[in-house]
């Protein structure tokens, strides 16, 4: 073999390019992670299966019934699993997941995905602001 | 000579890939090179395998076991070259490269595209050496090789100038030039050769240059060249030839002792020589042995180009010079640039190391101290071109000029493809002529300097019997030259390279350019004033053409 | 049952392919002895120093090593010589710059590029800073709702470009094989089942992940459980990615790794400063024509014209040569 001192590198090199999850999840010390997640117990709106692909997809499903058809009570979601009816709202999924960090964060993360919907919606870890008067409330104006 | 064709007329032809993939039946009157005869690959100096034989094309005579041969040869050309072997691998059939040919654009033949010729091998390769071939055939490219096969590889193998035009365009620098090259060789194994340049390359190896002029006949050429001199000057010139003890010894392709215009080139470096001698001391040899610079080896093969270029060095160590002076020449330089030093050990003489200590011209003559060369060269090579030469003279003002006795001259320079494309000689000769004349147009900025067009005949393409395939290949050139000389009014094509000298007034007088053709070196000899014989500017009454200078006065 | 061969052992095999493949091909390359050192010059030469190089000279025609680096890099990374290219049109006798198959090219290499650092995010726990920080750089997040991946769809557009090149024009078509259209057939196979698994049939990512994460440690029975309850359009996009793996080394895709190796590209133009040996001939003092070459059992030897020879041969020119003290001077008539 000629050229021994760039080809060994470039193996080399690309040995550790091809492979770099082994050293990064090494350093990490993440081998095989899986995430945990707090499931609560009973039905979902619609198949387990198909929400954990699809989840997003409702969401989307749900937020146009709200927007568009909030008003004339378009809000009710009829599922085709269980064929029960749900109010189209976050606030639904909340009844179950009491959390969002060790629920939905869990895998988000895990996928490194970021959604946007909870820069805006409320979410269960959100400390509520209690009203306590006027005094309060000009802090938040002033 | 063979007579020109009446006129070309280019089809393009794109046939799908099925008909790429089979071999050619019918070659195109002009294209097709004769192949040699037993007294040019069966010499004593110059033995091919089975040489022996008189071949035509369609009576290859092939020995019994060809095609073991040939893939013998094959193999041993992908071990022992890397190029050939990755660039049968990696090409991803872009067509970069394909119009950037100018053999493809003035023939229209698609296997003339580099892809397409390197594809006629690459075929082949994948037949026998790579395991898709193998097992889906001409699905994955791969013919068998047969009688035809081996035909057609010649036939198209000498259609290429190796001018590495495509390897500049290729993403990957693939260079068809090293492709074509290296198989040239692998046809030599089976006994196919082409006549012009073995023609050449035995003479070269059996008298030491390529029109086989003795030793004699040699000293006569230069030896008219100075009587023609004092036609022209006045003053009695002189040179050395094979003298030990000189400082330099000049080497030039050997077309420079007879052809016109290549011989007006012969005049100008002379006029150099005399005026260094005489003004400086500087001594500057010829020599018989080692009389050829240019090297047809360099088309046929390594070996081939091995063994001609192995006498420069030889000689050089013989005559104790201190370095070596090549002259203008296109080819010359890819083998005495990449070439010479890897294929021969350099001189080991004392005053070669001596000097490249030191390379300082002042070592070997007190007046020249300053001009230097070790920016870029050192012993381990030891070769200067003579532009570069002229140029560092130039620079350091170590000679007189008179610019204004080239004004009959509106000139353009071609850069010969291997001097641009692999020396990278591009500002030297441009420095020189903006030094030695007024009038210098530059051609169209995609023809010139590293993206230069061929002159259509190197590469061993320079036979007659391919007239046709030289008057297309020079077309790109041709019309840019047509395009200076209708926009600036150019009168002469100025180009340092013997091949170039040879084609170019054949393809100027076919695309009907009445233009004339020169070298630089000719245009430094008429503006140089030999300032240590007493000469003034104005003395000169001619050109090295012996054309009057003053046509008012003349006249 | 189709989860396991496709998800657990088809892509066992393609990654040990792909690895020794690469791995034996850059071998075999570099098994391969380089004779001559031929660069392709594209710009002025270093020569005497009043003679000025443009910084494109010093990386079209490079001298020193890092020179010649800093030419393989722009090759690699900006394509250089196909932002030379020219198109010659015959009929009117000129030439025009053509730099589209440099864009088409750029386009897919850098989408690739995106796409393939985004796909870490499933081997790679935690997913690092800046891979999230591309995907929302490149989704412009907020616009769409899924996110639209600009590299996912400029990859396909890249793709659609360079095969639409190969089918309409006339030169390209007349060149390419089928093996050139089979892997961009292939590529866009892969990428078009991955966009579409993104925005029409969606799949459980955390499972995929969860998948890969086993198949990483090599806990073949974890992943065995998840393999089958992954939706069927996943393993559309990961076993044509799988064979795509395997394929790779022994095509012209190969180009990736080979460019690193072409001698025209990554050898100084320095031949006159440092010799280069050839290794098979690394004592050149008597030519390899004079010792003689075999072929087919025979030899093969040419004489020698060595300055002995030719005295002999030609004694009495030379002697008169001599016996004008090596001097040649016009006649006296």
């Amino acid at each position: 073999m000629y050229h021994k001192q760039y080809v060994i590198p470039l193996i080399l090199i690309f040995l550790a390019g091809f492979f770099t999850p082994y050293w990064y999840n090494a350093m990490a010390e993440s081998f095989g992670y899986v995430p945990e997640m707090k499931k609560p117990a009973g039905e979902c709106v619609e198949n387990k299966d198909w929400m954990a692909a699809n989840h997003m997809l409702l969401l989307q499903q749900w937020r146009t019934q709200a927007i568009r058809h909030g008003a004339e009570g378009g809000r009710i979601y009829h599922s085709s699993t269980t064929g029960l009816e749900y109010h189209a709202s976050t606030n639904t999924c909340w009844e179950c997941h009491e959390s969002k960090e060790e629920f939905c964060d869990q895998c988000h993360d895990y996928v490194g995905i970021h959604p946007e919907c909870w820069d805006c919606h409320y979410t269960p870890s959100i400390e509520k602001p209690h009203y306590q008067g006027t005094d309060t409330l000009s802090k938040f104006f002033s | 000579m063979e007579e020109m064709p009446e006129k070309i007329e280019i089809r393009q032809r794109f046939p799908e890939w099925r008909e790429m993939l089979k071999p050619v039946k019918k070659f195109e009157e002009g294209r097709l090179s004769y192949i040699s005869l037993p007294k040019q690959v069966d010499s004593e100096f110059f033995k091919m395998p089975f040489g022996d034989v008189e071949r035509d094309l369609h009576d290859l005579k092939l020995p019994e076991n060809w095609k073991e041969l040939f893939l013998e040869a094959m193999k041993e050309t992908l071990e022992k070259n890397r190029a050939f072997k990755l660039f049968m691998d990696i090409c991803v059939r872009c067509g970069a490269c394909a119009d950037k040919c100018h053999y493809y654009i003035g023939t229209g033949d698609p296997k003339n595209m580099p892809v397409g010729r390197a594809e006629l091998i690459r075929s082949v390769y994948r037949r026998y050496f790579t395991l898709s071939g193998k097992i889906f055939g001409k699905w994955a490219g791969a013919r068998e090789l047969t009688e035809d096969v081996v035909r057609e590889l010649y036939y198209y193998a000498y259609q290429c100038s190796l001018c590495r035009r495509c390897s500049l365009f290729c993403p990957y620098g693939i260079d068809t030039a090293e492709i074509v090259w290296w198989l040239r060789r692998i046809l030599s194994r089976i006994g196919l050769n082409q006549r012009f340049m073995t023609i050449s390359i035995e003479a070269s190896a059996r008298t030491g240059n390529h029109l086989g002029l003795l030793p004699g006949g040699m000293a006569g050429a230069i030896q008219q060249g100075l009587e023609e001199l004092k036609d022209v000057t006045g003053f009695d010139l002189h040179t050395y030839i094979n003298k030990k003890g000189a400082d330099v010894l000049f080497v030039a392709p050997s077309g420079d002792y007879f052809a016109t215009p290549h011989w007006f080139v012969m005049l100008g470096y002379l006029l150099l020589f005399n005026e260094l001698e005489e003004k400086y001391g500087l001594t500057v040899t010829w020599s018989t042995y080692a009389s050829e610079g240019g090297n047809f080896g360099t088309f046929h093969s390594y070996e081939a180009a091995q063994l001609l270029n192995s006498k420069i060095y030889k000689e050089a160590e013989r005559l104790g010079v201190s370095f070596i002076i090549g002259g203008e020449c296109g080819h010359m330089w890819r083998d005495k640039h990449q070439f010479i030093n890897t294929m021969n050990n350099p001189p080991k003489n004392e005053e070669w190391k001596r000097f490249w200590e030191n390379p300082d011209l002042g070592e070997l003559a007190e007046g020249l101290r300053g001009v230097r060369f070790d920016s870029y060269a050192s012993g381990e090579h030891g070769w200067i071109h003579i532009l570069e030469f002229t140029a560092a003279l130039i620079e350091h003002k170590k000679i007189t000029l008179d610019k204004s006795r080239n004004d009959h001259w509106a000139a353009t320079y071609h850069d010969p493809c291997n001097v641009a494309r692999g020396m990278g000689l591009i500002e030297e000769p441009r420095y020189v002529l903006r030094n030695v004349m007024n009038k210098f147009y530059e051609m169209p900025e995609h023809t010139i300097k590293e993206k230069t067009y061929c002159c259509g005949a190197g590469g061993g393409l320079l036979a007659d019997e391919i007239m046709d395939l030289r008057m297309r290949g020079v077309m790109p050139r041709m019309m840019a030259a047509r395009h200076v000389y209708k926009k600036y009014g150019v009168n002469i094509l100025l180009t340092p390279c013997a091949i170039d000298k040879a084609q170019f007034p054949h393809a100027l007088e076919y695309w009907k350019i009445p233009i004339e053709v020169g070298g630089p070196m000719e245009m430094v000899g008429n503006a140089l004033v030999l300032t240590a014989f007493g000469e003034k500017p104005e003395d000169r009454q001619y050109d090295l053409r012996g054309e009057p200078l003053n046509k008012e006065e003349g006249e | 049952m189709i989860g396991v061969i496709f998800g657990v052992i088809v892509p066992y095999i393609a990654v040990a392919i792909f690895v020794v493949g690469v791995i034996y091909r850059f071998i075999n390359w570099a098994n391969s002895a380089v004779p001559l050192k031929i660069p392709t010059t594209g710009g002025q030469q270093k020569s005497l120093p009043f003679i000025k190089r443009t910084i494109y000279d010093r990386f079209d025609s490079p001298y020193t090593w890092w020179e010649t680096v800093g030419r393989m890099i722009l090759e690699i990374f900006m394509f250089r010589s196909l932002l030379k290219n020219t198109r010659y049109y015959l009929d009117r006798v000129s030439q025009k710059d053509a730099r589209w198959l440099w864009l088409f090219a750029i386009l897919f290499h850098y989408s690739l590029l995106l796409v393939l650092i985004r796909h870490s995010r499933f081997f790679l726990q935690p997913v690092p800073e800046f891979v999230e920080m591309l995907s929302e750089i490149e989704a412009f997040k907020g616009v769409f709702i899924p996110s639209v991946y600009v590299s996912g769809l400029a990859i396909v557009a890249g793709l659609f470009l360079l095969w639409l090149r190969r089918i309409f024009l006339s030169r390209e078509r007349t060149l390419s094989l089928p093996s050139d259209h089979f892997a961009l057939i292939l590529l866009l196979a892969i990428t078009i089942s991955g966009n579409i698994m993104r925005y029409f049939f969606k799949a459980d990512l955390e499972k995929v992940k969860e998948l890969l994460m086993n198949l990483m440690v090599f806990d073949v029975g974890k992943a065995v459980a998840i393999a089958d309850s992954i939706e069927p359009i996943f393993y559309v996009h990961f076993v044509l990615a799988s064979f795509l793996l395997a394929y790779f080394p022994f095509s012209k895709l190969m180009h990736a790794g080979g460019v690193l190796f072409t001698p025209t590209r990554n050898m100084p133009n320095d031949n006159r400063a440092r010799r280069h040996v050839n290794p098979w001939d690394s004592d050149p003092s008597v030519p390899i024509l004079a010792k003689g070459i075999t072929v087919g059992g025979k030899t093969f030897t040419s004489k020698k014209l060595d300055w002995d020879t030719y005295y002999s041969m030609y004694t009495d020119q030379l002697d008169e040569i001599a016996e004008s003290d090596y001097k040649i001077a016009p006649e006296e008539l």
